[in-house]
């Protein structure tokens, strides 16, 4: 299999119009986003929402929020890394009823999100090696110290850091691990490998940094949860400097400062592969590595200015945020929503791109691109109203804009973890026809 | 359809490598180099208030109550139980026998895991004016009934047509005479649930309560049967008859005597509770008190708002002390914004810290770690700890006022607080900040630091 002959099916079921909309658009694409909304609030009930009469109030908020974003990565997994071939046939992607394929695809990503979270990381690397990777382990560390003394961890606490930790991964990974199929297509691998190796060798090589990353990023916020500070195994002090190494740069020693930005550039990713269609630095650099190289360097400080020009709009309205303080005034606060605007905004991309066709297609591309870019702002404020106008009533969230345990983004994720099932998994059936069953493709 | 990238020399690989690196490095320069002059030029600086409520001369506040729940263990496991953090607390069945650790009336150490916040104050002034009032009522009816009855009305220094000898329950039961209005902060289970002890003694009494509450809340105070709500202590049999007082606006200080203002701050709050009430207290020459059911918003919030707002706040200034719980660590968790909490509250340069209830264990030892001028109590009626103000204890202003030695043994340690002001100072905002900040640590204007213990008039000697 030769580099040009290697077209990974999403790829190949868009350009080559595989699925197109069963009624005419905007008609299509309205039912297909409503139908998207309530499927969203109807799994929301029953796995999240913590006033459910009947369900499993995962939204604690923590626990909930590590398999939102596990799930996402997994996704991701199974569509782009391992285009269709992680536990599953990339022919039955191209041969299947959507109905069974998604029922399937679906069922396999939940089994490889539950084997990464409670093997991979509880069973091997938190019972063997870091304990805040161990639900287990952390309990009984905390049980260690008796209640009422510090250093105790409740059993509820220590599920809560340890769906910290995990979901701490999962954003990084959420970032990286798309980048090299979009940016780099798949470079320097594509032609080389097949698959499932070469999703697997972009896997590892994904994770290699991700793992890297977390333990610069994410490792020092872990150190700072137990009593007293972890200092001989995360870099919190020195005989001149205290605190966090991001400390100075950020006003915080939280690690949320780096989740924001980490979630700025991911979601940067999919409005760049989304409704910015690889524009427009695909235009401008034809070949691999420079193509790949420019594009994440682009959308990369493209991803920093929002999230300064946000931060500083955050305090030209709701004024300067201050040292040490919680919440809307508070730094981590400020950058947590920041952050949490990105992913209302991938909400309103992402449902432009799945059940819009990318509209409009019909001007010049820069013009295009702006109408676009107008659309998903304006979904991602249709979405912001929503979440707190509508939320304490469908999501069971409590009124008003800045709860330290509440996080849009969890709702925000949610829904595109749903946008991306319909699409990748289930072609958005039944609201699009699945032409490739009628035209069989090789 | 997209162009792909050819077969790759290993030259161009390697090009790529240091390509990706020199941009990496540049990128990253580039976005820690212009953060904090971007954090600093663009955020406008802080304002300073005009607002001003008159101001009391003297200041006694007892803590009747402030463990809210004896095992934390226990606690937590209700609420994950329930649901996490979020959970309604109408529907969480919260244990109420047999817990080892708890409280009963027939067995002090087995029983019920839930106790109940409330704090009574005590202001003289101005002129022969002295207002009593209580702050929250706590939780579980029995545990209130005892705590309230165990504790001794404060007669020290009380006018003689308000002195009332015997038990705070027994002011309780003056009506009037007893307490002049309770501020209820907030309707968390542990401060608000608690109401039948009071209005079944004294139904009519004046009440301030945050606009902001649900309609469970409300609904409580016009009486609710046992067993209408699945979380249990969540009914009242003697329904509220006298004046309510709704703080609707938020952030808008209302005066409701001579150097008394209650400010509502509309933020959500766990377990599905909306708002609090923060009252702050002016005492005359000495500065502003918060005195706090849970500080849901956030001390520093509270204190910097204090200074956005009240005339002649500052760091440093006017800023006298805190009271009651500070929810930073209540369920002996922790995180790294507890820690910005606390490297930063020195800078605010409060005379005393008087924080209890919800600040909880690891942030109280942190804060006496950094030097913060935290007052100690007895750890008596089933507060564990002596590192703050407990069951029964008291703290005056001035400090002769009070009818209990106070505890000191934490405040000592306060000496060391100027270094640690000396780390924050590098992450304040704005330039402006910085200036007033610096103005107040090197002496100049607009207060002048005497002493390591300076504003307040305290016990010298016993320091």
């Amino acid at each position: 299999m030769s580099h040009e002959e290697y077209v990974p099916w999403l790829e190949k079921r868009n350009s080559e119009r595989l699925i197109v909309p069963r009624w005419r658009q905007p008609i299509t694409g309205i039912i297909a986003t409503a139908s998207a909304l309530i499927i969203a609030l109807v799994t929301w009930y029953f796995l999240f929402n913590p006033q459910a009469k009947i369900g499993l109030r995962l939204y604690t908020p923590l626990y909930g929020y590590m398999y939102d974003r596990w799930l996402l990565i997994c996704c991701i997994w199974m569509a782009y890394v391992f285009d269709y071939t992680l536990l599953f046939k990339r022919k039955w992607a191209e041969t299947w009823h959507p109905l069974k394929k998604g029922l399937a695809l679906t069922l396999i990503t939940v089994g490889v999100m539950l084997f990464t979270i409670y093997v991979v990381f509880d069973l091997i690397l938190g019972r063997l090696g870091i304990p805040y990777f161990s639900f287990k382990t952390l309990k009984e560390v905390g049980e260690l110290v008796p209640t009422g003394t510090p250093g105790h961890i409740t059993e509820f606490y220590a599920r809560e850091y340890v769906s910290l930790a995990l979901l701490m991964v999962a954003a990084i990974a959420s970032w990286l691990s798309p980048a090299i199929p979009v940016y780099f297509e798949y470079w320097p691998w594509r032609g080389k490998l097949k698959q499932p190796v070469l999703g697997a060798t972009i896997l590892l090589v994904t994770m290699f940094f991700t793992f890297y990353l977390f333990f610069v990023l994410m490792h020092p916020h872990m150190g700072i949860l137990y009593v007293p500070w972890q200092v001989f195994t995360a870099k919190l002090m020195t005989p001149e400097e205290i605190g966090t190494w991001w400390y100075e740069i950020a006003g915080t020693l939280h690690g949320n400062f780096n989740v924001a930005w980490i979630m700025a550039m991911t979601c940067t990713v999919w409005y760049f592969e989304s409704i910015w269609e690889r524009q427009p630095f695909f235009t401008v650099i034809r070949k691999q590595p420079w193509r790949g190289l420019v594009s994440f360097i682009g959308t990369t400080l493209f991803a920093l200015g929002v999230f300064w020009a946000l931060f500083a709009l955050f305090g030209t309205v709701l004024g300067a945020p201050t040292e040490g303080a919680f919440r809307r005034a508070g730094y981590m606060w400020r950058y947590l929503h920041v952050a949490e605007w990105f992913i209302f905004w991938l909400c309103g991309a992402l449902t432009l791109s799945f059940f819009f066709d990318n509209w409009p297609k019909k001007w010049s591309t820069p013009v295009n691109w702006v109408v676009r870019n107008v659309l998903m702002v304006l979904g991602g404020l249709a979405m912001a109203w929503f979440y707190y106008e509508l939320g304490p009533k469908l999501l069971g969230t409590t009124m008003g804009l800045d709860q330290p345990e509440q996080y849009p983004m969890v709702w925000g994720i949610w829904y595109v973890n749903i946008l991306l099932l319909m699409n990748w998994f289930f072609d958005n059936w039944p609201f699009y026809k699945p032409r490739y069953l009628e035209k069989p493709t090789s | 359809m997209h162009v792909h990238g050819g077969g790759v020399s290993r030259r161009t690989l390697l090009k790529s490598i240091i390509a990706g690196a020199a941009m990496g490095y540049f990128g990253s320069m580039v976005f820690s180099g212009l953060a904090t002059p971007i954090r600093e030029r663009i955020i406008p600086p802080r304002t300073h208030g005009s607002y001003e409520f008159g101001a009391v001369d003297k200041l006694r506040i007892t803590a009747i109550s402030e463990t809210s729940w004896f095992v934390n263990d226990v606690f937590m496991d209700d609420i994950k139980k329930a649901g996490g953090l979020l959970t309604n607390q109408y529907e969480i069945p919260w244990s109420v026998t047999g817990v080892i650790g708890g409280w009963s009336k027939e067995n002090p150490d087995v029983g019920s895991n839930e106790g109940g916040y409330t704090a009574l104050i005590e202001m003289w002034g101005p002129g022969d004016k002295y207002t009593r009032w209580l702050l929250d009522w706590g939780w579980n009816q029995e545990w209130m009934e005892y705590i309230y009855s165990q504790i001794p009305a404060p007669t020290k220094d009380v006018p003689d047509e308000r002195k009332i000898k015997g038990s705070i329950l027994d002011l309780i039961k003056a009506g009037k005479k007893g307490i002049d209005f309770i501020i209820i902060s907030h309707e968390h289970i542990d401060h608000y649930w608690g109401m039948d002890t009071v209005l079944k003694y004294y139904p009519n009494t004046e009440l301030w309560l945050p606009g902001t509450m649900y309609a469970e809340s409300r609904k409580l105070l016009d009486g609710v049967p046992k067993g209408t709500f699945k979380a249990p202590y969540a009914w009242n049999e003697h329904p509220h008859t006298g004046p309510r007082y709704w703080v609707t606006e938020p952030l808008k200080p209302q005066k409701i005597t001579d150097g008394l203002a209650v400010v509502l701050y509309d933020i959500p709050i766990i377990l599905r509770v909306r708002g609090e009430v923060i009252p702050y207290v002016w005492v005359k020459d000495k500065g502003v008190v918060t005195i706090t059911g849970c500080t849901h918003p956030g001390i520093i919030y509270e204190l910097e708002y204090a200074i956005r707002t009240f005339k002649d706040v500052d760091y440093g200034k006017n800023i006298l002390g805190v009271y009651g719980g500070l929810h930073i660590s209540p369920f002996e968790e922790w995180d790294p914004d507890k820690d910005d909490l606390v490297l930063a509250l020195p800078k605010y340069g409060a005379e005393f810290i008087g924080a209890n209830h919800c600040t909880g264990y690891i942030t109280v030892g942190k804060m006496i770690e950094a030097g913060l001028p935290v007052i100690g109590g007895r750890a008596q009626l089933k507060t564990k700890k002596t590192w703050y103000l407990g069951n029964g204890d008291q703290f005056s202003v001035p400090t002769e006022l009070n009818e209990q030695p106070i505890n000191w043994e934490y405040y000592k340690t306060r000496k060391k607080v100027l270094s640690q002001i000396e780390k924050a100072l590098p992450n304040l905002v704005h330039p402006d900040d910085k200036k007033a900040f610096m103005k107040w640590y090197l002496g100049e204007e607009p207060v002048k630091v005497e002493t390591e213990f300076t504003v307040m008039q305290l016990d010298t000697d016993e320091v």
